[in-house]
Parts: C-alpha cells; sequence; structure tokens
C-alpha cells in the first residue's frame, strides 16, 4: 500500500515538473465586426481546450483595439503595455500593416515571440503568420462570376476594396487573375474604400450615383462583408437587382441574402474560429520547442446557391471537398487543404 | 509545296525571334531600374531579369520611357514587355503576366529626425506640405485623399525624373517640404546610398502593398514554358543566397517575406 501511495506521489510530483503555465498576450482588432469576434472565440477556445486536455496552462491576456483610426492608436498603446508584462509570446491580429511596426521591433528586441493572424507587420520578425487563403477566397469569386456571364461581354466592375492591409489586397489580387485565367473581359470603372458599414453604405450611395441607370454596373466585388453588407443594402433598396455581387467572409446575413437571391451570389467564407483556434495551436506548439510554418493559410469556402448546404459556418471546422458546379470545361475541386509556407 | 517550305521556315524565324528577344519598357525608379550612368548601378530586377533572360538565350534590351507611355507599348508587339504593379494591372483585363512576382510595392514616408511628427494614418498628413511623385493610379489616389483632407487645397508638390526620391529628400533638407511620401526601397536605397542620417524612412498603409510582375499583352509563344522557368529561377537564386547578395547592394529585403503565395 506504502509503495502505491509513493508510486502515486511520485508520478504527482513528476507530472508536477513537467508542466508549465505559459503567459500569452493577445492584442485582439474589433470587438463589433463578427468574424473577428469569431476569430477570438476560436482562440479562447482553443486555450481552454489545452488546459483540459494537457499538463500545462495557458494564460491569456486580451486586448481589444477597437475600429478605425483610434482602434489602430489603441492597439500600439495596447501592444506596448503587453510587451512591459514580458509575456512568454504575443498574439496580434494588427489593425495597420505599418503601423504596429515599431511595436514588434520592440516585441523583437525583448526577444518576445510575436504571431500575428489575418494580416502581418512590415517591420520586425515574427514567429508564424496564419490567415485565410485570401487569394483563393478572390479567386473563388472571380471564377464564380465568370461562369455567369459570355466571355466576350466586357463586364463592367466596381471593387469595394481596402489598400492598406495586406489580406484585402490578396482578395482583389485572386478576383482578378480569376477572371483573367477564365478569359473574361472586363473593365474596373471605380474603386472605393470600405471595410466597415459606414464607409460601405458611403460607397453604395456613390455607385447609385455615379451609376444611376439600369445596366452601368454588372459586378461588385466587396473584399469583406463587413461594407460589402451595407453596399449590398443600399443597392439593394434602390430596386438595382440587376447587379451581381461577389463578396469574401461568410456573415450570415450575407449568406441569407444569397439564400434570398437578393445581389450576392457568392460569398467566400473565412474559417474565423479556425483562424483563431490555429494562432493559439501554434503558439504552444512553438512555446513547447517545436518548429512551426512561418506561413499558416487556411481554406476558404465558396458559399453558392449550389453548396450553401455544405458549410459549416465561421465557428465550424472546413470540411471535405467538392467538385465545384460553376467550372463547366473541366473537373475543379474545391481545395480545403491548409497551406503550410517554410521559407 | 515550296510555297509550304516557304511559309514553314517563315513560321521558325518568327518563332525563333520571339524567343530570341525581349525588349524591356520601364521608367527610371531606382532600385528597381537604375539609370546606370547617374547611380552606377543597374537596378536589382534588372540584374535580376538579365540573369534570367542570358540563361534562356535571350538578349533582353531595356527601353525607358515615362512610366504613363509603358502600357499602350505592350500592345504593339508581342516582344514588349514591362515589369508593374498589380495595381496597374488589374484595370488592364487584357495584361498578362508570370506567376511569380519580381517585388513588391508599397508606401513611406520621410522625415526630418528632428521632427516629432507621428503618422498613423492619412489623416495626420492634414496640413503638411507634401512631396511626391507623380504618375501611376496610386499617387493618384493620394493626391486627391490629400486634397480632399485640406480642403480642395493643394498641398502637394510633384516631384518628376529619375531622381525623384533623392530630390524629395533634398525639399526636406531645405525645408520646402514637410514630409516626403515615395517608395519604400526608394527611400531606402537613397538614404543608404547617400549615408544620409537626418531622415527617418517609416513604412506606411497609404497605399496598397501591391506585388510587381513581368507583364504581356501580347503573349509569346513559348509563354508558359518561360513563366514555370521564371518561378523554378527565382527559387533557386533564393535557395543560392545570390538574390540576397543583389539585394544587398540596394540595401532592400527580400520580397518573400510579403508574398503569401
Amino acid at each position: 500500500m506504502k509503495a502505491v501511495i509513493l508510486g502515486l506521489l511520485c508520478y504527482l510530483f513528476a507530472f508536477s515538473v513537467n508542466a508549465k503555465e505559459f503567459v500569452i498576450g493577445v492584442s485582439y482588432w474589433s470587438a463589433t465586426i463578427e468574424g473577428q469576434v469569431a476569430m477570438s472565440k476560436g482562440l479562447e477556445e482553443q486555450a481552454v481546450k489545452i488546459n483540459k486536455t494537457s499538463n500545462d496552462r495557458i494564460k491569456l491576456i486580451t486586448k481589444t483595439a477597437g475600429d478605425g483610426s483610434n482602434g489602430v492608436r489603441n492597439q500600439i498603446k495596447q501592444m506596448n503595455e503587453l510587451i512591459k508584462l514580458n509575456p512568454d509570446l504575443i498574439i496580434i491580429q494588427p489593425t495597420d500593416t505599418a503601423a504596429l511596426g515599431p511595436s514588434l521591433l520592440k516585441a523583437n528586441a525583448k526577444k518576445i515571440p510575436v504571431i500575428t493572424y489575418d494580416q502581418f507587420i512590415v517591420q520586425g520578425q515574427t514567429v508564424s503568420y496564419i490567415t485565410s487563403n485570401n487569394y483563393q477566397a478572390g479567386h473563388l469569386g472571380g471564377e464564380y462570376i465568370a461562369g455567369k456571364f459570355d466571355n466576350k461581354f466586357v463586364l463592367k466592375i466596381i471593387l469595394v476594396e481596402f489598400p492598406s492591409i495586406s489580406s484585402t489586397n490578396e482578395r482583389v489580387h485572386g478576383f482578378i487573375d480569376a477572371l483573367k485565367e477564365s478569359g473574361q473581359a472586363y473593365k474596373v470603372i471605380e474603386t472605393f474604400n470600405a471595410v466597415e458599414p459606414i464607409a460601405g453604405a458611403k460607397a453604395g450611395k456613390k455607385v447609385l450615383k455615379h451609376y444611376p441607370a439600369k445596366g452601368s454596373v454588372d459586378v461588385v466585388f466587396t473584399v469583406n462583408d463587413g461594407g460589402g453588407l451595407a453596399v449590398v443594402d443600399v443597392l439593394s433598396k434602390a430596386g438595382r437587382n440587376e447587379i451581381l455581387v461577389a463578396t469574401v467572409d461568410g456573415d450570415p446575413s450575407s449568406v441569407k441574402n444569397i439564400k434570398d437571391g437578393n445581389l450576392t451570389v457568392i460569398d467566400s467564407a473565412q474559417f474565423c474560429a479556425e483562424i483563431g483556434r490555429e494562432s493559439l495551436n501554434t503558439a504552444y506548439s512553438f512555446l513547447k520547442g517545436n518548429k512551426v510554418a512561418k506561413k499558416i493559410l487556411i481554406p476558404t469556402f465558396p458559399i453558392t446557391k449550389e453548396t450553401i448546404k455544405k458549410y459549416p459556418g465561421w465557428m465550424g471546422k472546413v470540411p471535405g471537398t467538392f467538385l465545384k458546379p460553376w467550372i463547366k470545361n473541366r473537373k475543379s475541386f474545391w481545395n480545403n487543404k491548409y497551406k503550410r509556407i517554410n521559407d | 509545296m515550296i510555297k509550304q517550305i516557304i511559309l514553314t521556315i517563315l513560321c521558325f524565324i518568327s518563332v525563333n525571334s520571339f524567343g530570341k528577344e525581349f525588349l524591356l519598357h520601364t521608367d527610371y525608379n531606382c532600385p528597381y531600374f537604375c539609370n546606370e550612368k547617374k547611380m552606377q548601378k543597374k537596378g536589382y530586377i534588372l540584374e535580376v531579369l538579365n540573369l534570367f533572360f542570358d540563361k534562356k538565350g535571350i538578349k533582353l534590351k531595356v527601353k525607358y520611357l515615362p512610366y504613363q507611355r509603358i502600357i499602350p507599348e505592350l500592345n504593339i508587339s508581342n516582344k514588349n514587355i514591362s515589369v508593374l504593379p498589380l495595381i496597374d494591372i488589374n484595370n488592364h483585363s487584357k495584361l498578362k503576366t508570370f506567376k511569380t512576382s519580381i517585388g513588391i510595392n508599397f508606401s513611406a514616408i520621410a522625415l526630418k529626425s528632428t521632427d516629432q511628427f507621428s503618422y498613423i494614418g492619412i489623416e495626420d498628413l492634414k496640413g503638411k506640405t507634401i512631396a511626391l511623385k507623380p504618375g501611376g493610379l496610386e499617387a493618384q489616389q493620394v493626391t486627391n485623399k490629400l486634397k480632399l483632407l485640406n480642403s480642395g487645397i493643394n498641398r502637394t508638390i510633384s516631384i518628376t525624373g529619375s531622381d525623384s526620391s533623392q530630390r524629395m529628400l533634398k525639399m526636406l533638407s531645405l525645408g520646402r517640404a514637410d514630409i516626403a511620401v515615395s517608395d519604400y526601397n526608394s527611400l531606402r536605397f537613397i538614404v543608404g546610398t547617400h549615408k544620409i542620417d537626418n531622415v527617418i524612412i517609416k513604412p506606411v498603409a497609404i497605399t496598397r502593398f501591391t506585388p510587381m510582375f513581368i507583364t504581356f499583352q501580347k503573349m509569346p509563344i513559348q509563354f508558359k514554358k518561360l513563366d514555370k522557368d521564371f518561378t523554378q529561377f527565382i527559387k533557386d537564386l533564393r535557395a543560392s543566397g545570390q538574390l540576397q547578395k543583389i539585394l544587398d547592394k540596394y540595401n532592400i529585403e527580400d520580397w518573400k517575406k510579403f508574398v503569401v503565395r
């Protein structure tokens, strides 16, 4: 009996010696953009799971920057506060690719490893960068739109984009590349900047003002639902149902627009919670001494009338692959693979 | 029969000539394409392209011309190529590019090191005198935004010419401009080359992070093969350390950090 108790004590001692507590500082961007909230939920959910299923304990210190230019200023301040706390690692969703550079350099100088998700930061070194396959998101939209028109018809396209962050640029690149690869003629007739509802509504109103006649715009590509939903709302209320909208994110309201046939025909959804989960997993793996990929791209899901039943939602996990019904002349499967880039 | 032979020979000559020579259209834009007489350097893109096309046995000639004239020139012949940022390529449905980029373009501000100015967003430039290089869609967008911020008053000074970034920095030191907005790599190159220590360069997100690609309008016959070979060539150049050696001469970073494809 004594031996059993001693053995148990030894086991518990060994168990507690191996167990580690990791303090991770987290800087989120928005508390109002639903997709971003899902990312943070995924991250926190994964921390709880690791705490339940391993010997280690992860303690998160979370801060949220907020929207707009004040959000950028807040995040710089909050990031500097996190650096002062000297955590084991920092995970950040940058509000601006350039403005957070000096803060990252400070973290580098203090040898605090940093992981970014959703956007990257221009200056400084990060352990890993986790994001959606944003190029794929735009590309799916472009190929779906090209499938709806005769190649020789010159599509009149409006881009609603946001130049100061990398992820949205990749979406535009993918969208345009898909049109070109499909041999679709097009003309970008105007571009607007919007990723949130106020700017989206303004962009929608300008579209109506600059192009009042039906048929003067064929397609609007919006780089996210944050701004895109407001664009669709304005255009829909004005009865401009002839316009096809391709968008990115997978917001439930946008999914409803697809179901209802309200302008939006494709929404390339991000697996938002999965981005959060993967970020935390990567951080944990790095802290345990493992080598992690420098860039990790999570696939995006093309929600259309044809595929909507297969879509698991923002909190869901990446489902199995399927044949894309809008590609007519060859067999093309949706790519559901994670892309891990090590160079 | 003779007609067929002549046609075949003509066809062969034509195919061969596409493969043996390209005419690269560009403006002077150091460190990408430099005015060799002034800078004693070719520009890193030209150095990389020369290595690639030499390896393929293709002669690369360069024609320097103002930026605005480059895209129309591409429609003239399938020997005509350029290297353009994606923002300018997007608006032209007929332009085709190689899949692998040859650099990345993004903006930076330059200010005197004694200046306490802190930049977060473009609204911080309100009321400031800004020196920038005109031409291209992005410069136009920045000028428009600044004009809007300054209630219609244009406070931008356009600096043209091959040494525009250098002249912008001179304007800063003379107090004729508060801030210079230019390409990050161009400013870094000038500051590094001339060992300027009273100026700070900060990358900013005023304009997009746009990769640059080798661009065609009329497709050469061997386009697909060249495209594939170029991707492998860049991989090999990077792996061998030769790319970094070239970039070091121009004080710039490898663009792979910013590319997620």
